[in-house]
């Protein structure tokens, strides 16, 4: 980080849509930021904690940089959990050698989540919204690989015809 | 019209009624109306009761997303008042309806969570009930290790008990050895299951048993063109449709209708299998239930696509894609929109549009979404050579997995021979095989 401002994005998930363990998502999130300190917090208690919260929850972790991710039965209730994702983005930088969090958004609920509300305005399909994610996935170098017995068990259902 | 009843359980048992007779929208109504009145006077046993009852009439109609709702509540409200029994049972059937949208990973959640209850409960019917559930998701799912394991186990504990609790699990086990191509194996499971139902009277059990010895009997048919399998399904059938008839249960006339019109379609009695497609779609609709309805649609679409009478089966088809993607069927709508890609690809053979949209119907589920792309595989193969280059770089654009990236790079490479290695040492094996088995033309 050096001391120089960065944002990156955080991608949550219910893990219906795209699957990737939370150790996975660690190690991407730290290769970008080597000194961030990554909490996994479950994703019914963020929506609890509401914006105001989660400031308070992030300010409580002040000298480190924090990723919220999980997933949660109750996350279905949220609107944008119909889109199979939620998208947040952090601002960090470094301080004395630790990566901070300067800002994070989440839904619709700041201001920086204007990159999301153009990407929904933008696409007319969630298809087409999934498609962004992906590419934006893939921009983060997030990679999906199914366990082998997922393809034992895929083919073995293939077998049997549509 | 649901009136007439003042008490709770009066009215329960006029909604249990008819939800035998499949008039799941009375029974809706007399089931609110007891909700109503036990939230009246606070009787939260009943209240979690009555919100069972809404759920599994909500799920006959295929009105999933409700059902869940109902079975959400119940589950709530026996946390509440610590029914364990009634915890147990509202997340059996929460597994049971997230089976249907094809959140299989979901189910087992809830499978595995009802287990742990009934185990602390010792109740062995209960275990060997869930167990049951578990085995026939994980033979949809492709885990048939797992699945014979639980099933067995299920019938262990049956065995202990009662009888008539191994109904379940011999079904779910005769059609575990149908996939696994064991049709005498799968024949006599279901010969022990239709016994125990004989011997204890359970005559609407046996109506599903019927249905279920005609689908292995038409999977026996078309692996191995038995002849007498054939003749067996539609005697099958008939029992079944006398059956369902006689006890008025007809949501079961209308899939051993289903089953009539797969059957005489088999028999190439093309005009009498329309007949039984329609008959089945018209029960459906009249009692409402949307994912069977659905399903009749997609089977009848199978039929019309294989004698070519395309536009008709492409109506079809579009209609189960329709309604599995406004009801969120989701297994549904990957096999709705694979058929599509048959059937467009039959009129053109460089169409594939519709592949793609199945694969990325797939991506919610990782055991379908596998599924898809061995169906994928299996359709490249009888491409031109040209439309199969085209095909693996719109898969690339949309395909979300290692592995099957890796095996698309390969096989490009393969049939273009342009020389560009890549490592397929990590490809799962049948992947592999698929890639050296590829032909190239």
């Amino acid at each position: 980080m050096n001391g120089e401002k960065k944002d990156f994005w955080i991608l949550l998930w219910s893990g219906e849509d795209i699957r990737i363990n939370d150790e996975d998502i660690r190690l991407i999130i730290q290769s970008d930021a080597p000194d961030a300190e990554i909490h996994v917090v479950n994703l019914e208690n963020l929506r609890q904690m509401g914006v105001t919260g989660l400031k308070s929850f992030l300010d409580g972790y002040s000298e480190k940089s924090v990723l919220v991710i999980s997933s949660s039965e109750e996350a279905e209730k949220m609107d944008f959990w119909k889109l199979g994702f939620i998208m947040g983005k952090v601002s960090a930088h470094s301080k004395g050698g630790k990566a901070r969090i300067i800002g994070f958004a989440k839904g619709d609920q700041t201001h920086c989540f204007q990159e999301l509300s153009d990407l929904l305005l933008k696409c007319e399909t969630e298809i087409e919204i999934k498609r962004e994610i992906k590419n934006l996935m893939k921009d983060l170098g997030i990679e999906t690989k199914f366990d082998i017995k997922e393809f034992t068990a895929g083919k073995r259902s293939a077998g049997g015809g549509i | 019209m649901a009136s007439g009843a003042s008490s709770v359980g009066e009215l329960t048992e006029r909604g249990n009624n008819a939800y035998e007779r499949s008039e799941f929208r009375e029974s809706i109504e007399y089931h609110e109306q007891a909700l109503t009145i036990a939230r009246e006077i606070g009787d939260r046993g009943d209240e979690c009761n009555r919100l069972g009852n809404l759920g599994r009439a909500y799920y006959a109609l295929g009105e999933i997303r409700k059902a869940i709702e109902y079975h959400k509540q119940a589950l709530a409200i026996a946390r509440e008042v610590g029914d364990r029994r009634g915890e147990g049972e509202a997340l059996l059937r929460l597994g049971e309806s997230n089976m249907v949208f094809g959140d299989w990973d979901k189910s087992l959640q809830f499978f595995n969570d009802a287990l742990e209850i009934f185990e602390t409960m010792e109740s062995l019917t209960s275990r060997g009930e869930v167990l049951s559930y578990i085995g026939e998701l994980q033979i949809k799912s492709g885990e048939w290790e797992d699945a014979r394991e639980n099933l067995e186990k299920s019938l262990e504990l049956s065995d202990r008990t009662t009888p008539v609790g191994k109904i379940d699990a011999l079904m779910n086990l005769g059609e575990l050895f149908s996939v696994e191509d064991r049709y005498e194996d799968a024949f006599s499971s279901f010969k022990e299951a239709l016994r125990i139902a004989s011997d204890s009277e359970l005559s609407t059990k046996k109506v599903k048993i019927c249905n279920k010895i005609v689908r292995a009997r038409l999977m026996d048919f078309e692996s191995n063109k038995s002849k007498e399998s054939l003749l067996r399904a539609n005697n099958y059938c008939i029992s079944a449709l006398k059956l369902a008839k006689y006890l008025q249960m007809p949501l079961d006339q209308g899939i051993s209708l289903r089953n009539m019109g797969i059957v005489s379609f088999r028999y190439n009695q093309i005009n009498e299998s329309k007949s039984y497609f329609r008959q089945s779609l018209k029960k459906f609709q009249t009692i409402g239930a949307r994912y069977e309805l659905a399903r009749t649609y997609l089977e009848l679409a199978k039929t019309l696509a294989e004698t070519n009478m395309l536009l008709e089966a492409e109506e079809k088809t579009k209609v189960c894609a329709f309604d599995a993607t406004h009801k969120e069927f989701k297994e549904l709508k990957v096999r709705s929109y694979v058929l599509l890609g048959d059937i467009i690809r039959k009129q053109d053979s460089s169409q594939y549009g519709y592949y793609l949209t199945a694969l990325k119907a797939a991506i919610f589920n990782p055991k379908i979404y596998t599924r898809t792309i061995f169906l994928i595989i299996y359709r490249m193969k009888e491409m031109e050579r040209d439309t199969t280059i085209e095909f693996i770089k719109a898969l690339k654009e949309v395909n979300i997995e290692v592995h099957f990236d890796t095996f698309l790079n390969a096989l490009a490479s393969k049939i273009q021979g342009n020389g560009e290695d890549y490592n397929t040492e990590d490809l799962p094996v049948e992947l592999k095989e698929e890639l050296d088995n590829f032909p190239i033309q």
